[in-house]
């Protein structure tokens, strides 16, 4: 994976922070220990960031930490699952899932009490998938049952979603992120996601209410 | 942590446990302790050697102890000599003997009068030091103060504010002697200190970056960036400085 670097002394000066406050951020949690690339140059070693995850963290940490303290963004952005819990209704009417996918859902975990943040997360990956087209509603079922028996596993730990095609036949799998997964070359992979990613996105969404 | 239905474990003389949920647990003779261990005090007195990790409120080592994996407590206190393998996770952590840590500790506290030697990196609120210590990786605090009283090491330092210090006029003879006759370096090397506020003394560096940084007596410095204030002694060596 070749992503586009920054140096840390580019960084500060595009995002107008202090050392202090990047390493402050650091202690913190706000930022994950892998993203922080030593690479060595002319100057002797330097520390380096992936450009596009390092610029949006920092200005989601700027725009939200008057309203949140750190360790509540530390939360926000960790892996880990927070304690909540939502009935069918609210999900829908917060916009987390739409009516559709939450029918295929409902149908998969048979009560209709109210879900955890784990069942919640599935529910907002699948959704998502759904509402760009890249599954189908049967592929979703397949989806829903891998993350179900397999997610828990992880304990926290940062995972990724692989979905795959060939010759018409779907299959997926979840892979401890980062590691690294090489295809046979008929295989189309439909999408690779990463789930702390949607974790946080739906950690933002809980809490906007 | 107190629960009542949890007893107490002393080992007066030689003895051994194994692991489990305990209230006190005391070793003032010789333990050998099996297993994991979760009890409200650690306290050891004697020999322990502890192989598993271990969770307490609080622990108080000023015998010999020996943990084979981490250390989970809120306060902990070393007056003899602590050898942890695992990381070290606490609130407060206060150091008067000698401490080995093989892995990462973070604090909120940590205080520093012994020698210490941490193998990972170091991460806490406020990092004080009157001793020496060495650090294998980064050394990242909001407040760092040192005052050296022997020879220190720190892969890398970052912070918000930066002191490092010499004690007092002792200091300068018995580095003047170590240094120059036994070649011994008794001051504070690394490679990068970044931080907000920076004051260095005695202090060997490649790189320092900092808004506002300091260099007094006895440095040797690489390269200075700054953002908007740089002060250097006369009886420090800085090869390059950049305003940024």
């Amino acid at each position: 994976m070749d992503e586009e670097l920054i140096s840390k002394k580019d960084l500060l000066e595009l995002t107008d922070i202090s050392y202090g406050q990047l390493y402050r951020w650091k202690r913190k949690n706000l930022i994950p220990e892998d993203w922080f690339v030593r690479k060595s140059t002319f100057t002797g070693q330097e520390t380096f960031f992936p450009r596009n995850k390092i610029l949006a963290r920092i200005e989601k940490i700027k725009n939200m930490k008057d309203d949140l303290s750190l360790d509540q963004l530390a939360d926000m952005f960790s892996p880990g699952l927070v304690s909540t819990s939502f009935t069918k209704e609210e999900l829908v009417k917060r916009n987390i899932v739409i009516n559709a996918t939450m029918d295929i859902f409902a149908e998969y975990f048979k009560d209709t009490g109210s879900f955890s943040f784990e069942k919640i997360l599935y529910a907002y990956v699948i959704d998502q998938l759904l509402q760009t087209g890249d599954i189908s509603l049967e592929e979703a079922k397949i989806l829903l049952q891998t993350l179900d028996d397999h997610y828990p596993s992880f304990q926290g730990r940062n995972c990724e979603l692989i979905f795959m095609r060939k010759l018409g036949i779907s299959t997926c799998l979840l892979s401890s992120s980062p590691s690294e997964v090489f295809f046979e070359k008929g295989a189309r992979i439909v999408f690779r996601m990463n789930l702390a990613n949607s974790i946080e996105e739906l950690k933002i969404k809980i809490s906007e209410g | 942590m107190a629960e009542p239905n949890r007893s107490d474990l002393m080992i007066a003389g030689a003895g051994s446990a194994s692991g489990g949920n305990y209230n006190i647990v005391k070793i003032s003779g010789n333990g050998d302790l099996r297993g994991d261990f979760a009890c409200s005090d650690l306290i050891v007195q004697g020999k322990a050697q502890i192989d598993g990790n271990v969770e307490a409120s609080s622990s108080f080592i000023s015998g010999k102890a020996e943990i084979m994996g981490d250390l989970r407590s809120d306060h902990v206190k070393v007056q003899g000599y602590a050898n942890i393998r695992g990381d070290v996770n606490c609130k407060e952590m206060r150091i008067q003997g000698k401490t080995k840590i093989k892995g990462n500790i973070t604090g909120e506290e940590i205080k520093i009068e012994g020698g210490t030697a941490i193998d990972g990196n170091c991460s806490a609120e406020s990092f004080l030091v009157r001793g020496n210590f060495a650090i294998g990786g980064l050394l990242n605090a909001g407040q760092i103060d040192i005052k050296l009283h022997g020879g220190s090491r720190a892969k890398e330092i970052g912070g918000e504010k930066i002191s490092v210090r010499k004690p007092g006029i002792t200091f300068r003879i018995k580095k003047f002697i170590l240094t120059s006759i036994l070649q011994i370096n008794i001051g504070l090397i690394t490679e990068i200190i970044e931080g907000d506020e920076i004051y260095l003394e005695h202090t060997d560096a490649q790189i320092v970056r900092g808004n506002r940084v300091t260099v007094g007596p006895g440095c040797t410095i690489e390269r200075v960036e700054y953002k908007d204030h740089f002060q250097c002694d006369t009886g420090a060596k800085v090869k390059n400085q950049q305003k940024l």
